[in-house]
């Protein structure tokens, strides 16, 4: 048995009303929600009593309409009873009898088929029902036949219960505050088995690692006057492709706890896992080898732990003129793939190759006639400029300068450049041409 | 019934054998190359070989980042993934682009001036097969840093990058893998042309000369702005 509940008072309390009946609970539209209520008998009773205590739900919800209910056999009956019938509905298995009295239009019938059915004198979902199955097959085709088994109350269907989505979580408190990684990494393992093999139940695999380790409490003699000094040590890992392969999660978390480890000990240890859809991967037999992702992101951990987290990635090109328009991006793991337009596009011309000097190299210099004739003790072999370039001027990064191309007697070509933001003559070689 | 005639067993000759494969010794068969993309040098050394170390030297404005650039867009344009190792931190993105290079098939690596980080990076870039170009910028470090690399650093990246796709780029102001390199390029560079307009700098006309394998030619090439 169904039990169907349409209010369109209160559509969004409707499901929570509903989860204290069953936790099965499909969501047919906006208001209108169906639930099992086979196993309610030995608790509530039988249809009676539990139609009286779901109205008796209903009331304590204040709702400003009476709401239809129907008990049904199956779940499309329940729905058509508690929506065109007012009050309490229930209908035992085989009795239609209620359903019959419904019009026509109480089915969502298409226009032609209701055209057909007018011209024929079916009022009622009980003159529909006395139709010869054979015969609508027959001239209507299954859509009605379909309507028929309903108005019949024949239709039954598995439910679509609303799925609570799930939460990839594990936490737990430590007996004993643990200040060495070892062991905390040891209970991340275990976690991070116990997600994987959801996930792997799921056909999911892990997008982002969320990592809490909440700290020891300073004691209040000694806490000094720092506000976020007792905050949970938190790590967010947003992975490059998505994986639930354990060793390698397990393996960059090592890094990451390794280049950050918490201030004082641990008293507890959460992990979650944002889910996502698994990679797939097409290899090409003419594609040439490239680093296996999980390798080559445990040897760019290892080496973002060594250099610095922001000094290694994959440059980006920024949409500006400004220097320096670039930024460092996580490294992309897409397979690869020949770019045939590119190698078309870019021909065999060899262009010069710049340096930088990162910052640039604040120098003195000597300007005769406009031109820069000696950088710090280097007399200017040759000179090109000036070339003047800005931008920028709304914001911070604003930038406006004359920029030469300078050789040196050290016999080397340099880009120099003077800044012209501020009064003072501040030159500086920008880096050099190589 | 007779028997089937069982065919004969080659008589082994050992002694037309000779001793290195007795012992299980195997003579190197010649590298792979990838071009350079420069059309001077390619025809000249016909590229860079694969699974060894080529060592590009120079003084500041020979060409040693021009002809890196080529290499490294050579390999991008084939979806070969690149690591470069830049240990003073002066590598140029947005001219690396315009010489034709694909940045997001290039892992790059900023070491900020030491020597020991970028030498760790590189040992594990090597360890980690797959790439087609692993190239190590010593450019503008000075000359007291890098003599502190002991030598059996370069031997142990010989070995390391010995049976992989990868070319091992070492660039520097003097030689650093000496022996260990397979091929090395001393650059030059010959003329600067400077114009009053944008480009600034027009054009500088560069030689790359190979001391290992010793070659009489010399490839001369143009690098424009």
């Amino acid at each position: 048995m169904f039990a169907c509940i349409y209010c369109i008072d209160q559509p969004d309390g409707l499901a929570r009303i509903a989860n204290q009946f069953s936790p099965w609970v499909e969501i047919v539209s906006p208001g209108t929600v169906v639930f099992p209520v086979d196993g309610l008998r030995k608790l509530i009773g039988g249809p009676h009593q539990i139609a009286s205590s779901i109205g008796k739900a209903l009331f304590d919800a204040k709702l400003r309409r009476p709401p239809g209910i129907a008990i049904a056999p199956t779940p499309d009956t329940a729905i058509l009873a508690a929506r065109h019938l007012p009050g309490v509905t229930i209908l035992a298995p085989g009795e239609t009898s209620a359903l019959g009295e419904l019009p026509i239009e109480s089915l969502p019938v298409g226009d032609e088929l209701y055209d057909t059915l007018s011209r024929w004198g079916i009022r009622s979902l009980g003159d529909l029902a006395r139709l010869p199955e054979t015969g609508i097959a027959e001239r209507l085709g299954a859509e009605a036949l379909r309507w028929r088994a309903l108005a019949l109350g024949r239709i039954d269907r598995p439910l679509k219960p609303l799925a609570e989505p799930t939460r990839y979580e594990r936490r737990t408190e430590l007996d004993h505050p643990l200040d060495q990684l070892e062991p905390i990494l040891f209970l991340l393992s275990r976690f991070l088995n116990e997600l994987c093999d959801e996930l792997k139940a799921q056909s999911l695999a892990a997008g982002v690692l969320l990592v809490t380790l909440e700290i020891e409490k300073l004691p209040s003699s000694s806490v000094k006057p720092v506000p976020l000094s007792n905050q949970p040590h938190v790590r967010t890992l947003r992975l490059p492709f998505p994986t639930r392969d354990v060793k390698f999660l397990l393996k960059l978390l090592q890094h990451d706890l390794e280049a950050h480890p918490p201030t004082r000990a641990i008293t507890a240890v959460g992990l979650k896992i944002d889910c996502s859809a698994p990679r797939l991967l097409q290899g090409g037999l003419f594609v040439p080898q490239s680093p296996e992702p999980e390798k080559l992101e445990l040897t760019l951990g290892k080496i973002r732990g060594l250099v610095g987290q922001e000094k290694a990635g994959t440059p980006e090109l920024l949409d500006t003129w400004r220097p320096e328009g670039w930024r460092l991006t996580s490294s992309d793991h897409a397979a690869p793939k020949r770019d045939r337009k590119t190698a078309l596009e870019t021909g065999l011309t060899t262009k010069l190759a710049f340096r930088m000097f990162r910052p640039p190299r604040k120098v003195r210099v000597l300007v005769e006639a406009g031109m820069p004739r000696r950088v710090n003790s280097e007399r200017v072999l040759e000179v090109a400029g000036p070339w003047r370039t800005s931008g920028d001027w709304w914001g911070e990064m604003m930038w406006d300068r004359d920029e030469w191309d300078v050789a040196l007697s050290d016999l080397a070509l340099y880009r120099l450049f003077l800044d012209r933001r501020t009064s003072s003559d501040d030159w500086f070689l920008e880096g050099s041409y190589d | 019934m007779s028997a089937l005639p069982v065919p004969l067993a080659p008589k082994r000759d050992l002694q037309s054998l000779r001793s290195a494969d007795l012992l299980g010794w195997r003579s190197p068969s010649a590298p792979d190359l990838l071009p350079t993309g420069i059309p001077a040098a390619d025809a000249l050394l016909g590229g860079c070989p694969r699974g060894r170390i080529t060592e590009i030297t120079g003084p500041p404005s020979s060409g040693r980042t021009t002809v890196l650039h080529s290499v490294l867009a050579t390999a991008s344009r084939s979806a070969e993934t690149c690591a470069l190792v830049d240990a003073s931190d002066s590598f140029d993105p947005i001219s690396a682009a315009r010489a034709g290079l694909d940045c997001k098939r290039l892992h790059w690596v900023r070491c900020g001036g030491s020597v020991e980080h970028a030498m760790r990076a590189a040992d594990l870039l090597l360890a980690s097969a797959g790439f087609g170009v692993i190239a190590l910028d010593f450019c503008d470090l000075p000359a007291s840093a890098l003599r502190r690399i002991p030598q059996a650093f370069w031997f142990r990246f010989r070995r390391a990058v010995e049976d992989t796709p990868a070319v091992f780029l070492v660039l520097a102001h003097a030689a650093q893998a000496r022996s260990c390199a397979a091929l090395s390029l001393d650059m030059k560079r010959r003329r600067a042309e400077f114009s009053g307009g944008f480009p600034v700098l027009r054009s500088i006309d560069y030689e790359a000369i190979s001391r290992k394998p010793v070659r009489a030619d010399v490839a001369s090439f143009r690098a424009i702005a």
